[in-house]
């Protein structure tokens, strides 16, 4: 009781106003009428855990922040089913992993310090990457989303890691890239697995450390809220910066030369690096400046951003392929026809419902998938 | 329904010497479990440093389960499931092999042998093979070594 | 015997004779004379109190004499129904010194001394006899000295030696000094193959070969300082379906010798109690002298001596060695000569496992058709289900299988181990946990100790589960709450030789089963109608067989023959042996019943395909399409055609026997081979068989079909010499034959693999066969006329493989179809509703695969005589809750079970049809979201089994 007690009070619960915005803001519980953010606030505050560690919905929070955003009072909902879910994993309990937990498997086998991976297979020989220096490139999961999902998905999630060196060499930076870069431990993180989370976290930081690196990039908007807010916050702080590659693209525009692409296209706003980081206009301002490139915003976008449908991996349902859909719908809305994204898991789960979808439904899309700097990229003029 | 984990409980540091391997074995219930009795009626004695555990096809196993094992430490991992074309649910063998391919190439990206990861073929008939298999399965493992993964001491 | 026990349609009168047979075929009735038992069958709980207290110490029938017994005794451990009796004759309590320990501390009262029997008086439709055989005395053959020296053993006692459960826990040793032997000397037809009488019976015993095999491979794995064994044989006759690769493969053991010659005698040393073995070499003519620590002689099988009373009860006739005589108007080994009593396994001739189960099976679908739907069906008791919601309490039945488990793992230390398990509430340990006594004990712990979860470590699930699920179920425990542990054929059989290594392993194992166990979900049978009418594919004897049958039984049949003609092989044939019929003749006899049946015949037509499942087959032919609720398989199958081999296509004369076999029918009796009869003919035996990686089996029935032909071919004046590499004539009657043609002057000569024969010729004409003769070392040099190559059966690649893919039933290593179990379920195949009959199979002769034909019968009528069947809840679901409706588990299910269907306005997820489901898993492991899980291999249970193994401390 005690925990809970504290969970309440650490993240605010106490002062719920009961006014219930954070359910009528919340993507998860607008298709599924048993997810209420407001109850499980009360759940917490009149029953204690119990009833909370036991279900199943504890799993299913996109943790997008969407209602901490809209909450009058800041209560720090997202936080607060971190902790209950880290009380319920110590309990025993578990949501629904996707794809049989794989992916949380290698999270884990990630924290032993013996392993000695292969990770940079995918680096081409015209591609410039270094052992030492001050920019090193944190890959994050896509070598192993690209085991993993490249053949049922059809494309290549390394071909943003190619990009982004690219992008980076374009800069005259020789970034350094791990071979044995672990997980950043994101997804761990926010199911409450605190212990290995931290178990990550120093194997990376110790690695980034070696390396000599003042700042680390990268393309994925999870390990920069790792890597940037959450390393610190558990294990103190840090002497490099961290930068989305956005963040690094927008800083250096004026050094890139782009084609005339002729493409009308979307955004969308990955929760981690919006809500989480305040990183719109970054991303924005970068693909306007490509000559050609019609930018048009969704209905939902910005602050408002509805999250890609599912994290962590866990309780993927249809709930999920809704949210999913109506993002996609949206984007079709507005006239685009590429869906850019800053997130690699965002493309996964864009391509996975827009796959599923049956030709002749309604829903079925001519929609166009790309990540954020594989769009940069192809934009680029050599030299 | 949330599923439950085992209880989390830390094991001793692996001693290289003497190293017993331990190996997950999947076998499939029509053809390689039924391989792995034969050998059991035909009394072929082999290397007992595996465990086995039975499904209803080799399609079954997902790269979860695989993975899985070598988190926790497994030295190896065998497949096993009819022969092409024997599968008593006709393709469910053909799964195992796209299964398993995403599971290779996550053991070769994690830097684990690739050799430590097998899929075979056993028929209910084979019995000498099943032996045979892990009598060069157990052997294969104990030339690789200790996983890196591994944390248990294990006879 | 424990299945056969619970069917509530067998009931099982032991220790009782039939004294009198009234009546017909259809309408017998029977007089039962049931001898007293002494103790009640419904009382005695099979506690062993009476036995422990009873005074009386005998040698044991079972044991072969080598263990004791008491006078109040069970037969042996497994005996169904498991209730003592008194063997009154040594029991104490006929002498004026009255003993009744037994009735004191019997606490039910059970035992009653004034039992006198009772007669019961049974209405039949037909009866089955099946007394089975005696073991031949060898103590009539006084040189090989058993009963006089302490260390020849029988096979029987071998076996009982070998026996982890026997008289010394299978740890072999010599009976002089019981020090382990490190030469052992295997003789060969003992009391078979000889003059008749004492001296040996004339027949081959069949069986004693391949059990000689098993037995070396067995002995090897108990006696650890064996040095040598040598087996003494005439012939190898490895004739059945893997016994060839069977044999081949005890040629790795290099402590195993076999060496041709029959010993004329054995001598014991009466200091050191070693024997000495005389024998001349057959392949070297050397005369040898082989010290022996044991000799093992391996008697034959002589008939029942109860049967010469037997027979004169039941009005029926006995051959002239005392088996049950068939039907001499009938290809079928089932029918006597009275009709409507029906025969099977060695009670008519020497039969070995799988065809003595073919034959019990065949002979109860010949018994159905009289017995005109006396179905019962008892539906067992309704008991209250017990709740497993709560907290697992998992118990533990630790099975020792004799000594199969116990005599390698440690089972005091199992049982230590298990009970630290959490959630293990109870271990018991038993000898025999699927005995009578074993299963009654299983049920009562559950009861008593409030079990929600049980767990048998003993043999494997793919045999047992049945068993000790039904035992869960009589107690109300749901049967998929149970889990199996195999700790004996992968464990304790296989890791014999490190016994505490397979305990860990055991105790592993059984850490995985306990987790696994904690997930166990209770799951529901369901039930599915059934389609009462069967396809039969193959219009062959076998599939003929079957048919007529079916239809007497009042099925409705189809039988589809590819062909323009029924018959199959018998339209190439000439005579059939042993009855001596004419082929032709039973063909047209066997196509006038059918035409006078209700079969639906369909020739020159063929399977399109076939949809559907178990009890409800679409199948499509050329001929319409049919729905049936079962098939059979009984395509027969093609004779080997020689390439090159021994002259083949070189020579015009050297031909096939099928070749023969045409010119030996077209020529009515005078044998004419292009127009002249030949001097001299050569057979060479084993072309396409016995020939290891291509046609590795033996093909059985090629040596008594030489004979048969060589026998015509001698009466007609030709010269004969057969060339062959062991003369298999293991079928009923084939070894008579064989005495026969030597006797009119055929000649047999061996020759080996290493040193083939060759035919030799010019201008494409084949004059002479040269051949190594092994007793002299010379070359011998036979001028012939013609060459015959007695060609194997092989199997029908193209009609094989197209049925294969239809109804994936598997294929053996030789080729064949695989039945379900090579012993126990040789017609029965892996797919649920498809049986297999005839050479389909494996090699067969005429009788055994009319045997199988009525066996299939029996297995067909089994489903399609109830209008619904109850399908295995093993199956796979969907929690709809999580399914995204990507429609994976439609593409990838190979029986269309998931389907995606509306669950609310705008709203699909995918549904499972359970009738369909096979359970194998796939579409669950391929489920991005986990909605899918596979009933009883759940994620959870085979995720906790993994954490069990690996994270759990043992």
């Amino acid at each position: 009781m005690e925990s809970t007690v504290n969970n309440l009070k650490k993240n605010r619960a106490f002062l719920c106003l009961e006014c219930g915005k954070c359910t009528a803001v919340c993507p998860i519980s607008s298709y599924n009428n048993s997810f209420s953010p407001r109850r499980m606030i009360a759940e917490g505050l009149f029953y204690g855990t119990d009833n909370l560690i036991n279900d199943r919905l504890l799993w299913s929070c996109l943790t997008c922040q969407l209602c901490s955003q809209r909450c009058p009072v800041d209560v720090r909902f997202s936080e607060m089913m971190r902790d209950y879910r880290a009380e319920a994993y110590d309990a025993g309990m578990w949501g629904n992993p996707s794809h049989g937990g794989v992916l949380h498997y290698i999270m884990e086998i990630g924290s032993s310090p013996n392993l000695k991976q292969k990770r940079t297979e995918w680096i081409e020989k015209d591609l410039r990457v270094k052992q030492k220096g001050d920019v090193l490139y944190f890959v994050g999961c896509l070598p192993y989303y690209q085991d993993f999902f490249a053949k049922d998905l059809d494309f290549s999630p390394n071909s943003i890691a190619i990009d982004t060196v690219k992008i980076l060499n374009y800069l005259h930076i020789e970034p350094v890239v791990l071979n044995n870069e672990r997980c950043c431990g994101h997804d761990l993180y926010w199911l409450g697995q605190l212990e290995k989370f931290d178990e990550l976290a120093r194997l990376n930081l110790d690695m980034i450390a070696e390396s000599g690196a003042k700042t680390v990039v990268t393309a994925c908007p999870e390990c920069a809220l790792s890597l940037k807010k959450l390393y610190s916050e558990r294990l103190g702080g840090f002497d490099f910066e961290v930068k989305h590659i956005t963040e690094m693209v927008y800083e250096n525009i004026g050094k890139f030369r782009f084609k005339n692409l002729d493409i009308t296209a979307a955004f969308q706003d990955p929760c981690r690096l919006g809500r989480y980081m305040g990183v719109y206009d970054q991303p924005r301002e970068s693909l306007r400046s490509i000559p050609g490139v019609e930018l048009k915003e969704m209905a939902h976008s910005r602050r408002g951003a509805i999250c890609c449908g599912t994290t962590n991996w866990m309780n993927c349902d249809t709930t999920s392929r809704m949210i999913q859909q109506s993002r996609i719908n949206e984007a079709a809305k507005t006239g685009a026809d590429t869906l850019i994204t800053s997130c690699p898991k965002c493309q996964i789960h864009f391509r996975c419902t827009a796959r599923d979808t049956e030709e002749g439904d309604s829903d079925k899309t001519e929609l166009k998938f790309t990540d954020f700097v594989n769009f940069i990229a192809s934009a680029l003029v050599e030299g | 329904m949330p599923t439950k984990t085992a209880a989390k409980k830390q094991t001793k540091k692996p001693k290289t010497k003497d190293f017993v391997p331990n190996i997950v074995a999947f076998a499939c219930n029509w053809c390689s479990y039924a391989g792995a009795d034969n050998a059991g009626v035909n009394r072929l004695q082999h290397n007992p440093n595996f465990r086995i555990i039975r499904t209803m096809c080799s399609g079954r196993v997902t790269p979860g389960f695989v993975i899985k094992a070598l988190k926790l430490g497994a030295d190896g991992v065998l497949v096993s499931g009819c022969h092409f074309g024997d599968c008593h649910y006709i393709f469910g063998n053909y799964r195992a092999v796209e299964q398993f391919e995403k599971t290779k190439a996550l053991v070769k990206t994690l830097g684990l042998d690739e050799k430590r990861v097998r899929l075979e073929w056993v028929s209910a008939a084979e019995g000498p093979r099943w032996a045979e298999l892990m009598n060069e399965f157990v052997e294969q493992i104990t030339q690789l070594g200790p996983s890196p993964l591994g944390n248990n001491e294990r006879h | 015997m424990l299945d056969a026990g619970r069917h509530p349609n067998v009931n099982i009168l032991t220790n009782s004779e039939i004294v009198s047979l009234m009546g017909e075929s259809g309408n017998f009735r029977a007089t039962v004379k049931r001898h007293p038992r002494y103790v009640s069958e419904a009382l005695c709980t099979g506690c062993g109190q009476c036995v422990e207290h009873c005074p009386v110490v005998l040698p044991n029938e079972f044991e072969v004499g080598m263990g004791a017994r008491k006078a109040i005794y069970t037969p042996f451990a497994q005996a169904v129904p498991n209730t003592y009796i008194i063997d009154r004759e040594n029991c104490l309590n006929d002498e004026f010194l009255v003993c009744q320990n037994c009735v004191n501390k019997c606490d039910r009262n059970a035992i009653n001394f004034d039992d006198s029997g009772s007669e019961v008086e049974l209405e039949l439709g037909s009866v089955i006899v099946a007394t089975g055989f005696d073991v031949y005395d060898a103590s009539a053959i006084a040189s090989y000295g058993y009963g006089l020296y302490d260390n020849v053993l029988t096979n029987m006692e071998l076996e009982r030696v070998l026996n982890a459960s026997g008289p010394v826990q299978g740890h072999i040793v010599r009976p002089s000094d019981h020090k382990p032997p490190e030469n052992i000397a295997f003789i060969q037809c003992v009391g078979s193959r000889g003059e008749g009488g004492e001296a040996g019976c004339k027949y081959c015993s069949r069986f004693c070969c391949m059990n000689t095999v098993k037995d070396c491979m067995l002995v090897k794995q108990h006696a650890p300082g064996l040095k040598e064994l040598t087996v003494f044989y005439i012939d190898m006759r490895a004739a059945g379906k893997g016994f060839e690769e069977f044999y081949r493969r005890s040629f790795d053991m290099p402590e195993l010798k076999y060496v041709r010659g029959r010993p004329s005698k054995i001598i014991e040393d009466p200091e050191t109690k070693d024997l000495i073995v005389s024998v001349e070499n057959g392949e070297t003519g050397e005369v040898t002298r082989y010290k022996a620590d044991m000799a093992v002689l391996s008697a034959g099988a002589v008939a029942n001596k109860s049967n010469i009373r037997l027979a004169e009860t039941l009005g029926i006739e006995l051959d002239e060695n005392s088996f049950f005589k068939t039907n001499a108007n009938n290809a079928s080994p089932l029918y006597t000569t009275r009709d409507g009593i029906y025969v099977c396994g060695c009670a008519a001739g020497i039969n070995d496992i799988s065809d003595s189960v073919a034959q019990g099976s065949g002979a109860a679908a010949e018994a159905e058709k009289h017995a005109a739907k006396m179905l019962l069906e008892e539906k067992p008791e309704e008991v209250e289900e017990i709740d497993a919601s709560g907290n697992p309490r998992v118990g533990v039945f630790l099975c020792h299988c004799g000594i199969n488990i116990a005599g390698v793992l440690g089972i005091d230390d199992l049982k230590d181990y298990v009970k630290r398990i959490p959630n293990v509430v109870y271990v018991e340990e038993n000898l025999f946990l699927c005995s009578d006594e074993g299963q009654r004990m299983m049920q009562e712990k559950i009861q008593e100790n409030n079990l929600n979860r049980v767990i048998a470590a003993a043999c494997t699930p793919r045999t047992h589960d049945p068993i000790f699920r039904e035992s869960c179920e009589r107690v109300g425990l749901n049967p998929y709450l149970f889990e199996m542990v195999n700790v004996r054929d992968q464990c304790s059989w296989v890791h014999s030789r490190v016994p505490e290594i397979a305990t860990n392993k055991a105790k592993d194992l059984l850490r995985m089963g306990v987790a696994k166990a904690r997930h166990l979900k209770p799951l529901y049978k369901t039930d599915i109608p059934v389609k009462q009418s069967a396809m039969i594919i193959g219009g062959g004897i076998a599939g003929i067989t079957a048919a007529l049958n079916l239809d007497a039984q009042g099925f409705k049949v189809h039988l589809i023959e590819k062909d323009s003609r029924l018959g199959g092989r018998l339209n190439s044939l000439t005579r059939i042996y042993p009855a001596d019929i004419s082929s032709k003749d039973l063909a047209e006899s066997l196509i006038n019943r059918l035409n006078k049946s209700h079969v639906n015949v369909m020739v020159s037509a063929e399977v399109n395909s076939i949809t559907g499942y178990f009890g409800n087959f679409n199948v499509n032919t050329t001929e319409g399409n049919f729905e049936v609720g079962t098939i059979v398989m009984a395509v027969g199958s093609d004779v080997y055609i020689p390439d090159q081999e021994f002259g083949y296509n070189k020579f015009e004369n050297v031909i096939t026997n099928q070749k023969l076999e045409d010119i030996l029918r077209e020529s009515k009796d005078e044998i004419k081979i292009s127009g002249k009869i030949p001097e001299t003919v050569v057979f060479i035996q084993c072309i396409g068989s016995r020939n290891p990686g291509k046609n590795p089996g033996c093909s059985r029935y090629c040596c008594p079909t030489t004979i048969k032909q060589a026998i015509k071919l001698r009466e007609n004046g030709v010269n004969v010499v057969v060339l062959h590499r062991d003369i298999r004539t293991v079928g009923s009657k084939a070894e008579e034959q064989y005495r026969q043609a030597r006797a009119k002057g055929v000649k047999f000569i061996r020759y080996t693999p290493e040193r083939l024969p060759v035919v030799r010729g010019k201008n494409g004409k084949a004059d002479h066969v040269e051949i190594l003769e092994l007793a002299l070392n010379r070359t011998l040099v036979i001028d012939t006329g013609y060459v015959v190559l007695a060609c194997g059966m092989v199997p029908k690649e193209e009609s094989f493989k197209k049925l294969h893919d239809i109804l994936k039933v598997p294929f053996g290593e030789d080729g064949f179809f695989m039945e379900r179990h090579a012993k126990l379920g040789p017609v029965e195949t892996t797919t649920e509703g498809v049986y297999l009959a005839g050479c389909a199979g494996g090699p067969k002769d005429i009788s055994d695969s009319v045997a199988q034909g009525s066996a299939t019968a029996a297995k067909v009528a089994s489903v399609i005589s109830r209008d619904s069947a109850s399908l295995d809840p093993i199956t796979c679901y969907v929690e709809q809750y999580l399914c995204r409706a990507c429609g994976e588990c439609v593409k990838v299910c190979e029986y269309h079970a998931p389907s995606l269907v509306d669950v609310a306005p705008g709203l699909k997820a995918a549904e499972i049809n359970q009738a369909l489901c096979k359970g194998c898993g796939t579409c669950a492991s391929l489920c991005p979201t986990g909605a899918i899980d596979a009933h009883h291999f759940t994620e959870s249970q085979i995720n906790s089994m993994l954490d069990a193994l690996l994270l759990e401390e043992s």
